[in-house]
C-alpha cells in the first residue's frame, strides 16, 4: 500500500504542488500585507463623524499624499521621477538591446568570439547594481557630463549643468543595468521563430535585411516587449546605484517644467524606491513614517502593475497582428 | 541519356559538401525548359540538396561548399557577380512544410511583389488576384484575402505559397516534396496546378512517390549516395530503364 503510494510518485507530485503553494502563498502573503499595513493609513482618527464623511476624507487623505510635493508629505515627485526614469530608460536601451540582440543573432558568425561575447552579456546581468553605481558616477557624471559641460555649457561653469548628477545619467546607468536583460531576451525572442519562415522569405529573392525587418523584427515584437517589462520590474525598484547618479531623497524643483524644453534632464529626481528607503530608515519619527512607508510600497507596486497591464496589452496587440499558430496536423 | 531539348539550368560537374559529408558527386545533368523534371531516390541520396543547389540555398541551411557550375540560360548562378537575391527571384522555389508567413491570405502573395518594389494597390490586387488564380485557390480564398493565412487547411497553404512564388514570376520553380505532407485530394489538385503551370515555368520536383513521378513529370532523374545514376524521358525510364539501379528502385526492390 504504503509502497505503491511511493512507486505512483506521490510524494513527488505532493513536493511540487507543495512548492508551488509556498510560493503562491509567500507572494500573496506579500502583497496582502502591504495593502493591509497600507490601507487603512489615511482612516480619519476621529472617533466622532459619519462614515460617509469620513471615506471622503479618506480620499482626500490619499489624494493629498499621492499628489503633495516633498515638503507636504507627499510622493508626487516621487512617482514622476520613477515615471520619467523608467521611461527614458525604455526608450535608450530598448534601441540599443535590440540592435545588439540582432547583430548577435542574426549576424555574428558562431565561435569563440560569439560564446565569449554571450557569456560577457549573462554575466553582465550579475554584477552587483551597485557597480552600475559606481560606474555611471565615474563615466557618465564626471568624463560625460564634465566634457558635455565644457564644450556647451561653459559660460555657467564652474557651476556644472551635466556634470553633476541628474535625470539623463539615472536612466543612463539603468539603461545599462538592464541591458542584458534586453539583449538576453529578445535574442531568445529571435531563436524563436521557425526557421522556415525565414527561408521562405529569402525564397521570394529576399536579402538577408529584407528577412530581418519584413519578417523577424515583427515576429520577434512580443518578446521585445517581454524584455522591456522585466527591464522595467528591475529598474523601478533600484535605489542604490542610482544614489550616485543623481536620485536624492527629497526635490524642489520637479524635472518637468512648462518652458521649453519641457523636461529638465540635468534635474535631480526622486523616486519611491528612494522615498521608501529614506522614509523607512532615516525619517527620526520611526512611529509617523512606518504607515507611510507601506503606503509608499503599495503606490510602488501599484504603478509597476499598470506599467506591466500596459506593455501587457502591447504584447498582446503585436502577437495578435503577427500571430503564428502552428499548423494543424 | 541525350535528349533533344532546350536546357533551362545546365549543372556541370557539380559538388556538394555539407562540413566534410559529401552529399553530391560530380553531377551532369541538363534541366528542360517548360518541362516538369523529376528528381527521384532514397532517403539521403542527395535529391533534395541537388533541387536547393539550383537556387543558392544550400548555403543557408548548413556550412556548405559548391564545386562545379549551374548554369541559368547559360551563365554561372555561383559566379561571384551573381546577386543571390535576383537569382532567387528568377529560380523560385516550395518546400515541403506548407510555411505562409503569418500574415493575411493577400499579404502573403503580395509580399514577393512589394519586395519587387510594387506598391500601387491596384496592380497589387491584380497581380495578387492572378497568383492565386494559377494557383486554382482563388475560388476558395476570395472572400477571405484578409484572414489570416495560418487559417487556411494544409492544402490551401502548399497552393498559398505556390502563389506566393509564381507571383513574382519566376523562371524556375523548384518543388521539394510539395505533397508529402497532404491528403490525396490536396495532392491531386497540386499535381494537377503542376500540369498547368509547366505552360508558363520550368518545373523541377523531387518526390518520394513513384507514381506521382510518372504522372506528372515528362523527364525523371534517377540518383542515389550522391551520383547521377540515370536521367531520361519519363516514359523510358519507368518502362525501359537502362541501368540496372533503377529498375531496382522503381520496381520497389531496393530504396
Amino acid at each position: 500500500m504504503l509502497r505503491n503510494w511511493f512507486r505512483q510518485g506521490a510524494p513527488w507530485i505532493w513536493l511540487n504542488a507543495g512548492a508551488v503553494a509556498m510560493s503562491l502563498l509567500l507572494v500573496f502573503g506579500l502583497l496582502a500585507f502591504i495593502v493591509v499595513q497600507s490601507i487603512g493609513v489615511f482612516w480619519p482618527s476621529e472617533l466622532t463623524g459619519h462614515t460617509g464623511e469620513k471615506l471622503l476624507q479618506y480620499l482626500v487623505n490619499w489624494w493629498q499624499f499621492l499628489s503633495g510635493s516633498s515638503g507636504q508629505a507627499g510622493i508626487f515627485p516621487a512617482i514622476l521621477g520613477t515615471v520619467l526614469m523608467v521611461l527614458l530608460m525604455s526608450v535608450l536601451v530598448t534601441p540599443l538591446g535590440v540592435l545588439a540582440a540582432v547583430y548577435l543573432h542574426e549576424y555574428a558568425k558562431e565561435g569563440l568570439l560569439l560564446r565569449l561575447i554571450r557569456v560577457a552579456v549573462h554575466n553582465l546581468a550579475g554584477v552587483p547594481s551597485i557597480v552600475f553605481g559606481v560606474f555611471g558616477l565615474g563615466f557618465f557624471v564626471y568624463y560625460l557630463g564634465g566634457n558635455i559641460d565644457n564644450l556647451f555649457f561653459n559660460d555657467s561653469l564652474p557651476t556644472p549643468t551635466f556634470g553633476t548628477p541628474g535625470l539623463l545619467w539615472v536612466s543612463l546607468t539603468l539603461a545599462l543595468l538592464t541591458l542584458p536583460v534586453v539583449i538576453v531576451a529578445t535574442e531568445q525572442g529571435l531563436a524563436g521563430i521557425p526557421k522556415n519562415l525565414r527561408l521562405g522569405c529569402f525564397a521570394l529573392g529576399a536579402t538577408k535585411a529584407e528577412v530581418i525587418w519584413k519578417i523577424v523584427l515583427p515576429q520577434a515584437s512580443p518578446a521585445m516587449v517581454t524584455a522591456l517589462m522585466l527591464a522595467i520590474a528591475r529598474a523601478a525598484g533600484e535605489v542604490a546605484p542610482l544614489v550616485f547618479v543623481g536620485v536624492v531623497k527629497s526635490v524642489s524643483e520637479l524635472p518637468l517644467s512648462s518652458d521649453f524644453p519641457y523636461l529638465q534632464l540635468q534635474q535631480k529626481i526622486t523616486s519611491l524606491s528612494m522615498h521608501i528607503y529614506d522614509a523607512g530608515l532615516q525619517s527620526p519619527d520611526a512611529q509617523r513614517a512606518e504607515p507611510l512607508v507601506f503606503a509608499s510600497a503599495l503606490v510602488l507596486i501599484t504603478l509597476i502593475f499598470i506599467l506591466n497591464l500596459l506593455a501587457y496589452r502591447l504584447r498582446k496587440r503585436l502577437a495578435l497582428r503577427y500571430r503564428n499558430r502552428p499548423l494543424p496536423e | 541519356m541525350t535528349a533533344e531539348f532546350i536546357a533551362k539550368l545546365d549543372v556541370q560537374d557539380l559538388s556538394l559538401k555539407f562540413a566534410d559529408k559529401t552529399v553530391l558527386q560530380h553531377i551532369n545533368l541538363r534541366i528542360p525548359e517548360h518541362k516538369i523534371t523529376a528528381f527521384i531516390g532514397p532517403s539521403g541520396c542527395g535529391k533534395s540538396s541537388l533541387l536547393r543547389s539550383f537556387n543558392r540555398m544550400n548555403e543557408l541551411l548548413e556550412d556548405t561548399q559548391t564545386t562545379g557550375e549551374v548554369l541559368l540560360d547559360g551563365k554561372n548562378i555561383y559566379h561571384s557577380e551573381i546577386e543571390v537575391a535576383e537569382l532567387r527571384r528568377r529560380v523560385g522555389i516550395v518546400f515541403q512544410k506548407p510555411n505562409p508567413f503569418p500574415h493575411s491570405v493577400y499579404e502573403n502573395v503580395a509580399f514577393g511583389l512589394r519586395l519587387q518594389g510594387i506598391k500601387q494597390a491596384r496592380q497589387l490586387d491584380e497581380l495578387v488576384e492572378s497568383a492565386l488564380r494559377k494557383a486554382a485557390l482563388w475560388d476558395e480564398v476570395r472572400d477571405r484575402l484578409h484572414d489570416s493565412a495560418v487559417n487556411l487547411s494544409g492544402g490551401q497553404q502548399q497552393r498559398l505559397v505556390i502563389a506566393r512564388a509564381i507571383a513574382i514570376e519566376p523562371e524556375v520553380l523548384l518543388l521539394d516534396e510539395p505533397a508529402s505532407a497532404l491528403d490525396p485530394i490536396s495532392t491531386l489538385k497540386i499535381e494537377e496546378l503542376m500540369y498547368d503551370l509547366k505552360q508558363h515555368y520550368t518545373l523541377v520536383i523531387v518526390t518520394h512517390n513513384m507514381q506521382q513521378a510518372a504522372r506528372v513529370s515528362d523527364y525523371t532523374a534517377f540518383l542515389n549516395m550522391g551520383q547521377l545514376i540515370e536521367f531520361d524521358e519519363t516514359n523510358k525510364m519507368f518502362t525501359d530503364p537502362s541501368q540496372r539501379a533503377t529498375e531496382d528502385y522503381i520496381t520497389g526492390r531496393f530504396g
